[in-house]
């Protein structure tokens, strides 16, 4: 594979361990979205990469190239920054020509190709602008125009919309997706937001204390998530995880027997079940449930959120939380009693003591089988 | 500054008035006067300010000064920049260095002009005698009294490079990691990044310094060089002093006071009009 392929990549700070032993493929063209919370490491990984961290160990080869030998201005990759990294007493056109002016390219041809890419992105009437009187928006996509005059085929890009407000972030998504697609990019692109990891990656990595948690297409990362890690990790709100009581072939999760073929191989005390809000249904709902449940609580309403699409509910059964999600106008209040439903198929189990998946084709590693 | 907070500009605005603006204008108003400090003022009107234009003396301290102004001001500037840039590093070594830097802004400033006047004695000085290999007398010549004085106020830079080095570390990395990625040389850094972030310091620096150097003459005018060899290094605030405190003419130094002060307005005037000019190259 001629994309990216990163091999037990440690960065260090000092003394503290920032990446550990991370490793990670993406094909060329692909988009790499690696979701994280601040101190995921995602920041590291990506200066590692560009070359402005040095790596304690590892290696980093991208096109078939190992790139930890060459200075970041050699590795033929583009960033683009949360703050933009614009520079404040240049005009737009000024910051556009600034790497081709780096790379030896003569004013005129500079300001040719800064033009033409400053048409492309919408960017034309901001060209005498001075950057430091830019909205966020407009100076983001300045640095997005940067990056397409870089002309890489790597590009890296830190949290670059999350500064912005929600309509302008979507839209910028989008025209940013447009670009990576037109362009060719393999981008590995970092977020704190789940929602813009889940879609906008070809590929999902979660991204916790230096390590991924699990890589993989995002649909398959939530619904299945490798670990109790990664299922608490993704998800708003989280899966629900509770234990599994009884024995192998009698299990009950909530009170409810579970189909006798569940975990029948498991001791008992060591599984634990977890269950995705979406995949809890309120009896009688305009939402319907995909299959009939085998599995039913009776459940108090504590708490109603008002989510715009949905009503989030936060649920009793037995003194145990559950999540779930219903029509907007469904009219539910804290305090009502509903009637749940699910299915034992959409149950996640995992080990209690490695918190592993019970799901033997899981893989967390981000390097390729 | 916003009309809504004006009053907290007041105490600022009181002192300028008070220490500047109100002993400028007494200098003028007492250029206009024959002052002995001994008989009471007598009205010359402009005849002292016409007497500069004859005087030899006057003449001669004024093409002192524009000369110490034209090379001190950008050799001190320059070496500030370069140390302030050296010593903004996070490195030990760069942190050690500051206090040899530092060091002759923060001696009493006769300490300092004694020490050069030893250094550059004619006839014991160790830095006169190695000067002196090839010539003869290097302090006893003017263009060496006169390189021997902006030698002492070039060294003199401690606080612009203090201030020099704390702007250069309020640029943001990232800018640097731009011209990293894109493949930039640290000199394409420099004038793309460091030096236009470092515009608005500089000027103000620039401003301050075409009057700054012509105050710093005074001590090693007086000191070191003793304004010779045949008033080479006279400079016009010791001319203005000598005036004054040397001869009882008072009103003849404010005249040279006053003539120095439209001369550091122009000055500023002329830099002003460079500082808008200059813009970030693209």
């Amino acid at each position: 594979m001629a994309g990216l392929q990163i091999r037990g990549l440690c960065v260090d700070y000092g003394t503290r361990r920032v990446i550990d032993g991370l490793d990670l493929d993406a094909q060329p063209g692909a988009f790499v979205a690696l979701l994280g919370e601040s101190g995921s490491g995602k920041s590291s990984l990506l200066r590692a990469i560009a070359g402005l961290q040095a790596p304690a160990a590892g290696s980093v080869h991208f096109g078939g190239r190992a790139l930890e030998p060459l200075p970041p201005g050699r590795r033929e990759i583009a960033m683009v920054f949360q703050d933009h990294a614009l520079l404040p007493q240049l005009d737009v056109i000024g910051n556009l020509t600034l790497g081709l002016r780096a790379r030896g390219v003569g004013a005129a041809e500079a300001t040719r190709q800064a033009t033409a890419a400053a048409q492309r992105l919408g960017l034309e009437p901001l060209l005498a602008r001075r950057a430091s009187t830019l909205s966020g928006g407009e100076a983001q996509r300045v640095a997005l125009g940067r990056a397409l005059l870089r002309q890489a085929k790597l590009v890296l890009m830190d949290e670059p919309l999350s500064a912005l407000d929600a309509p302008l972030r979507a839209r910028l998504r989008e025209e940013l997706l447009a670009l990576h697609r037109e362009q060719g990019w393999t981008t590995l692109y970092v977020t704190h937001d789940q929602a813009e990891a889940l879609a906008m990656g070809d590929q999902l990595g979660l991204l916790e204390g230096g390590r991924l948690l699990q890589y993989g297409p995002p649909a398959q990362v939530y619904s299945r998530p490798a670990s109790l890690a990664a299922a608490r990790f993704l998800g708003q709100p989280p899966m629900a995880i509770h234990p599994l009581e009884g024995e192998p072939g009698a299990w009950r999760w909530l009170g409810q027997p579970l189909p006798g073929t569940l975990a029948a191989d498991q001791p008992p005390g060591r599984v634990l079940a977890g269950l995705r809000p979406e995949a809890l249904h309120v009896q009688g709902s305009r939402w319907q449930p995909p299959r009939p449940p085998d599995l039913q609580w009776q459940a108090r309403v504590t708490g109603v959120e008002n989510a715009g699409e949905s009503l989030r509910l936060r649920l009793e059964v037995d003194g145990q939380r559950l999540d779930a999600r219903d029509a907007p106008e469904a009219g539910h209040a804290a305090g009502d009693t509903l009637q749940l439903g699910a299915h034992s198929a959409d149950l996640r189990l995992f080990d209690a003591d490695s918190g592993q998946a019970l799901e033997p084709d899981i893989t967390t590693s981000g390097a390729a089988a | 500054m916003r009309a809504g907070g004006a009053h907290y500009a007041l105490p600022a605005l009181a002192g300028t008035l008070l220490q500047l603006l109100l002993p400028m204008l007494a200098t003028l108003a007492l250029a206009l006067f024959r002052f002995d400090s001994l008989s009471a003022p007598q009205w010359v009107g402009l005849e002292q300010l016409r007497a500069l234009a004859a005087d030899p003396l006057y003449r001669q301290a004024l093409h002192n000064s524009l000369l110490l102004v034209a090379l001190a001001v950008p050799l001190r500037l320059g070496l500030a920049l370069l140390l302030g840039l050296l010593l903004a590093r996070r490195e030990p070594l760069a942190q050690a260095a500051l206090a040899p830097v530092l060091l002759p802004v923060v001696l009493p400033g006769i300490v300092w002009a004694l020490a050069w006047l030893w250094l550059l004695s004619p006839s014991h000085g160790p830095l006169a005698t190695w000067l002196d290999r090839d010539t003869t007398a290097w302090l006893l010549s003017a263009p060496g009294a006169r390189l021997s004085v902006i030698l002492v106020l070039t060294l003199l830079v401690g606080e612009l490079v203090l201030i020099l080095r704390a702007a250069r570390r309020l640029i943001p990395q990232r800018h640097y990691e731009v011209c990293a990625l894109e493949g930039a040389s640290p000199f394409f850094a420099l004038r793309r990044v460091t030096l236009p972030a470092l515009r608005p310091v500089l000027g103000l620096l620039a401003l301050r310094d075409l009057a700054l150097c012509l105050q710093l003459s005074f001590l090693p005018a007086l000191i070191i060089t003793k304004t010779g060899p045949q008033f080479a290094t006279l400079y016009l605030p010791y001319y203005g002093w000598q005036n004054a405190f040397e001869y009882l003419r008072f009103g003849y130094a404010a005249a040279v006071n006053s003539a120095l002060v439209l001369l550091v307005l122009a000055g500023l005037a002329g830099q002003l009009w460079l500082l808008r000019r200059w813009q970030p190259p693209r």
